[in-house]
């Protein structure tokens, strides 16, 4: 018996009917990082039209994610690494910052182009040899969905090294940075008043804030703690215990400052120059 | 700006869940909110946020409708533009509903009781005044009392843009938005207003209609959009399909609207 779920206009190849082929998603893998999260996941089909369409440019590989806790959805184009026998293997990245708590993807491919006179071969005979114009952005398969949770490596409200330090506004300084380390729970960041308006506005790129303003005021801490240490003691204070903490995680006193604070940041320099030209591919 | 009013900062997740268990046992809106207070006001439940804030603006309850117009873009200047992950943590809407933003949330949500039997107010406490770190969806963060003023406002935000009406004001979707409450929720209860192209379109032809696009209305819009999204990806789609997708659903909720 013919479906009847009276959602699509179309025929579509999925669970249903519509299409007696089969199109379905398998050995989903799910890698979080720090910075994003990797998705990798097969799909299998025996269906003698579906890949056909994606060659040809009419349709593409679809994933469209879903995060209720941070009331964002977006589609992305995962890449084909692998073509197999009767399916593909497929992989995509999702930024951390976009998601949190539970997400949930939906496997699908959907027309790029309009697709005039479209008709599967599997088509349910129902339907007769009727064909279909279809729109772009129509869905033709739907593989099924899965879900996945965001796990944070790192809580920026409670972070291994930036709750040492404490950002404030500096109207006496003009250029720079300048560090005060006389606070028992934090060193004290000052940043002139233009440049502290600036990196509050680049509050959605932590990696460039680390980059430009955490770096060099760990680097300095180091040092001020491996000089001055010597003459006064320093464990009474908070952010000392901590950093003394992360160095002796990160290979100790004796190895380079900058070393160690690259280390303990994992390598700012690094995510921020990759993100940046990420950022400039996707402009252009 | 008052200088007692505390600075923005979150609270910890076991404070967060000592709120809920202060709720639970609590007879009245009264013993509530004094065991809320002995909670918040200690220092080792608190979070710094990695930037400093400063004192913020007080935010204002005026009139019944269009409330936070302006409260919203207030709030989102003060705490400024951050990634969506860190701003669905519930610990910093708690800090800032229980104590920065006390006095507002007083006269904006009021917790009150009937009589000793009547609990209805710990649904309000629920619903607008505290969040759960492990339950926050788009439905409770587009309610609670501060939360829903930066996301609506980060949802509707729109900076350096060319994009309708917020040519000459960043926040003039906002605004609009903010207009009613029915219409925060025909938008922004669908997954379908998440998608900004899409909700800029439907603001657009909010503007545009003036005060002939009712809440009933927008909502019949919402829905036809959803459903169109159920068999194809609107989201890909440029802004001028948008445009034509909203105008083809403003025709189905005008049929509709001169019918009823």
């Amino acid at each position: 018996m013919m479906a009847n779920r009276g959602c699509y206009p179309h025929p579509v190849l999925d669970k249903s009917d519509d299409v007696t082929s089969d199109y379905e998603v398998i050995n989903v893998l799910i890698d979080p990082s720090q910075q994003d999260i990797a998705i990798a996941y097969e799909v299998r089909t025996d269906d003698p039209d579906i890949l056909s369409l994606i060659d040809s440019g009419k349709a593409i590989h679809s994933l469209r994610w879903h995060c209720s806790s941070t009331i964002a959805t977006d589609e992305m184009n995962p890449s084909e690494y692998q073509r197999m026998p009767g399916g593909s293997k497929l992989r995509a990245w999702l930024d951390q910052q976009l998601v949190r708590g539970d997400v949930v993807a939906d496997v699908r491919v959907i027309a790029v182009d309009a697709i005039k006179g479209h008709r599967w071969t599997n088509q349910h005979a129902d339907y007769g040899g009727a064909s279909f114009d279809l729109q772009p952005g129509d869905v033709l398969a739907e593989a099924g969905s899965f879900r996945f949770n965001a796990e944070k490596l790192y809580d920026p409200l409670d972070p291994p090294i930036g709750s040492c330090f404490r950002f404030i506004e500096s109207a006496r300084l003009r250029k720079g940075i300048k560090l005060a380390f006389d606070g028992n729970d934090t060193v004290d960041v000052q940043i002139p008043t233009q440049t502290f308006n600036d990196f509050k506005l680049l509050s959605h790129r932590p990696d460039l804030q680390i980059a430009l303003v955490v770096l060099p005021a760990l680097l300095e801490t180091l040092d001020f703690i491996r000089t001055s240490g010597k003459e006064e003691p320093l464990d009474d204070k908070a952010w000392y215990v901590a950093i003394d903490g992360l160095v002796r995680e990160n290979g100790g006193w004796d190895t380079s400052l900058l070393e160690l604070a690259q280390k303990i940041l994992e390598n700012p320099l690094d995510t921020t120059m990759r993100k940046g030209i990420a950022s400039e591919e996707d402009d252009q | 700006m008052n200088p007692s009013t505390p600075e923005a900062r979150a609270l910890t997740e076991s404070a967060v869940l000592d709120l809920f268990g202060a709720l639970e046992f609590a007879s009245c809106p009264e013993k509530f909110l004094a065991s809320a207070d002995a909670i918040v006001i200690k220092p080792k439940n608190h979070l710094a946020l990695p930037v400093s804030r400063g004192i913020p603006d007080d935010l204002t309850v005026e009139g019944n409708r269009g409330v936070d117009v302006d409260n919203a873009p207030r709030l989102h200047e003060y705490i400024g533009e951050m990634d969506r992950a860190n701003a669905s943590d519930a610990r910093l809407w708690n800090y800032l509903s229980f104590a920065t933003y006390r006095a507002y949330m007083e006269k904006r949500w009021p917790l009150t009781q009937n009589d000793s039997a009547d609990e209805a107010w710990k649904g309000r406490v629920k619903d607008r005044w505290l969040l759960h770190t492990g339950a926050v969806t788009r439905g409770r963060l587009v309610r609670h009392g501060i939360a829903r003023l930066w996301w609506v406002t980060h949802l509707t935000y729109f900076s350096h843009s060319n994009i309708g009406i917020t040519k000459d004001d960043p926040y003039a979707y906002t605004r609009e938005v903010f207009k009613s409450e029915d219409r925060i929720n025909a938008l922004f209860d669908r997954e379908v207003g998440a998608i900004p192209s899409v909700m800029a379109a439907v603001l657009d032809h909010a503007t545009y209609l003036g005060t002939k696009a009712t809440d009933k209305y927008l909502q019949r819009i919402m829905q036809y959009l959803k459903l169109i999204n159920g068999y194809r990806e609107i989201g890909i789609l440029d802004e001028a399909s948008i445009a034509a997708l909203v105008n083809a659903a403003a025709k189905r909720a005008s049929q509709h609207q001169s019918s009823a």
